[in-house]
């Protein structure tokens, strides 16, 4: 990790995938189908201040999970092994490797566009993100580089419309104690 | 008198009103904290607002007068052109957004049509339909349970001064200063129905301030009342529903509306009497979020099976949407992006939501077009008056919350 300001440059030395669980607001509720959340819209303000934007901004993959059935709590339900998906992940970051000597997450931002072309459609849909989402120049590249996955998960060669759309909606955070959800 | 009597704080002016409407002279029911007419009349001079009574010129209640009776009216702004010229769009402070959106489409349609515009002056409902019809270049008309004076809701502020930018009206019975009490919203409501030819229910939860103007406006007999309709489990339709039940008029879209005002209102506003309705294509579909398509049509199968989960208004989770749409997670992915980028929803903490609906129909007709006939040959225009005479027509059919059951039109 490299830290430039006016007078120096500082490395230091990381490496680390961060992986973090919120709740949605204090009572924990919100939007829960079972109960229903107690929090004011202070409350609510309080929590997602909390959180400072460009760390958000920084986080590549959010999933809002829901209350489990019983059936999913015991494990019933259908799922698909972890077994199976380690394979499918070794075999995508195998492919990144041959392709560019170095997995996704490590590539150098200036080697980020270079290593992941995109389709003209999924252009155009990056480009409405920014336009309409307000998706952060830092967002863009983070989004491209979450799409090149998706699609070497796929197995795809070229990255499509449907893997930057799938990027884009695992990339963009669910507001955090969003005031307007709890007016229905 | 009447300037002392009205701005005397204290009894409500429609208990007031009440006693003289039966007879009681001004002058015994002043009291002793009642204001010097003087007073009153350089406090009102300071605010610009005035104070019109019955006989005045431009006394907007002649026609309709409300029940109890309105004795006076203060007044920031050109005197509102009460029920000959005027429509009131209701609904409460915590509508779904598709309501809210509803709202604006139709405050802008209304406006389009040279209708003014009458509301409350809260968040939600009230607010949307100023907004419709102020960025149509309409006219609108605030009836305030508080002082002229006193700026609330705060959060409308900025609203109030663009209505009366654009020419429109801030009316109260309260003399300024009143604070905003509970107890003054219920007669309050009865103003707003008896300043429009026809109240507009946009969204009614059970016992909500929005049913008591609909109740006031249905007193006048058939067709004052138009209303939205929902679902059953939907809170914010059992008012609307209650009332449709009762009796009001159920309308689905902009152009229902027009057709029962121009049913119940017979010739509508006059030109001259309104600021000219302005151009533009406001409505449900160009509130600047652009782009995207903006049609059922023009949604692809999977956006079409979301957004049809979504159109009661409630917030679903991706994992909920998941089931009830039954597409696998990158499909639901693609789905979802393409909604938020036309627009159409919105995530939040608690869950995807719509904001809003693309039209059914791409129509240039301002005729309801029947359901499933998408048409080359459309009869021509009903001549029937809906607006002023001389005001353009609408230039689409713009469908409001509710307007759903069209994804049995794949293509």
């Amino acid at each position: 990790m490299t830290v430039s300001r006016a007078m120096t440059t500082v490395r230091f030395p990381a490496r680390f995938a961060l992986v973090a669980a919120a709740n949605p607001c204090p009572c924990g509720h919100l939007g829960d189908s079972r109960f229903a959340c107690r929090c004011s819209r202070y409350d609510l303000h309080r929590y997602a201040s909390r959180l400072s934007g460009p760390l958000l901004d920084r986080v590549d993959l959010y999933v809002q999970v829901d209350r489990l059935t019983a059936d999913e709590l015991t494990g019933a339900a259908d799922a698909e092994p972890t077994a199976q998906v380690r394979a499918r992940v070794l075999a995508a970051r195998a492919l990144q490797r041959t392709r560019q000597g170095a997995e996704n997450g490590r590539l150098a931002s200036a080697d980020v566009a270079g290593h992941c072309q995109v389709t003209p459609p999924a252009r155009r849909t990056l480009m409405a993100a920014v336009d309409r989402l307000g998706l952060s120049a830092r967002g863009f590249h983070r989004a491209l580089r979450v799409a090149r996955t998706v699609a070497d998960l796929a197995g795809a060669e070229r990255v499509e419309d449907h893997h930057v759309k799938e990027a884009l909606t695992l990339r963009h955070l669910p507001i955090i104690g969003d005031r307007e959800a709890q007016l229905v | 008198m009447l300037l002392s009597l009205a701005a005397t704080p204290g009894p409500m002016p429609a208990a007031v009103a009440t006693r003289l409407g039966e007879g009681r002279d001004p002058a015994s029911l002043l009291r002793a904290h009642s204001p010097e007419p003087r007073a009153v009349a350089a406090r009102l001079d300071e605010l610009g607002v005035r104070l019109l009574a019955p006989g005045d010129e431009g006394w907007p209640l002649g026609a309709t007068p409300p029940d109890p009776p309105g004795a006076w009216l203060f007044v920031d702004g050109p005197a509102p052109p009460g029920a000959a010229a005027s429509v009131a769009v209701v609904g409460g402070r915590r509508a779904s957004p598709l309501r809210r959106a509803a709202a604006r489409s139709i405050g802008a349609g209304l406006a389009r049509a040279g209708w003014c515009v009458v509301s409350g002056g809260a968040v939600g409902v009230d607010a949307a339909a100023h907004a419709g019809a102020l960025d149509a270049g309409g006219r609108t008309v605030v009836v305030l349970g508080c002082g002229l004076d006193v700026p609330y809701p705060r959060a409308n502020t900025g609203l109030f001064a663009r209505v009366r930018a654009a020419g429109g009206t801030l009316v109260s019975e309260h003399p300024p200063a009143t604070r905003p009490r509970a107890a003054n919203f219920l007669p309050r409501n009865r103003l707003i129905a008896a300043l429009s030819a026809a109240v507009v229910v946009v969204e009614a939860a059970e016992d909500s301030g929005s049913l008591s103007t609909a109740r006031a406006a249905g007193s006048r007999g058939a067709g004052h009342v138009l209303v939205l309709p929902g679902a059953p489990w939907d809170p914010g339709a059992s008012g609307c529903n209650q009332l449709i039940r009762d009796g009001a008029t159920l309308v689905r879209s902009l152009t229902e509306i027009l057709e029962e005002l121009g049913a119940t209102a017979g010739v509508g506003p006059s030109t001259g009497s309104l600021g000219g309705p302005g151009g533009g294509s406001g409505g449900v579909a160009d509130d600047g979020s652009g782009g995207g398509p903006r049609t059922w049509s023009g949604l692809d199968p999977p956006a079409r099976a979301v957004l049809t989960a979504l159109i009661d208004g409630q917030l679903l989770t991706p994992g909920r949407l998941a089931t009830a749409t039954d597409l696998p997670p990158p499909t639901l992915d693609a789905a979802l992006l393409d909604l938020e980028l036309a627009g159409l929803i919105r995530r939040t903490a608690a869950g995807i939501q719509a904001i809003d609906l693309p039209s059914p129909r791409v129509s240039t007709s301002p005729s309801p077009t029947p359901a499933g006939a998408s048409d080359p040959a459309r009869p021509p225009p009903d001549p029937e008056p809906r607006g002023p005479p001389g005001a353009e027509r609408p230039a689409e059919v713009l469908e409001c919350g509710g307007s759903g059951g069209d994804d049995d039109r794949d293509d």
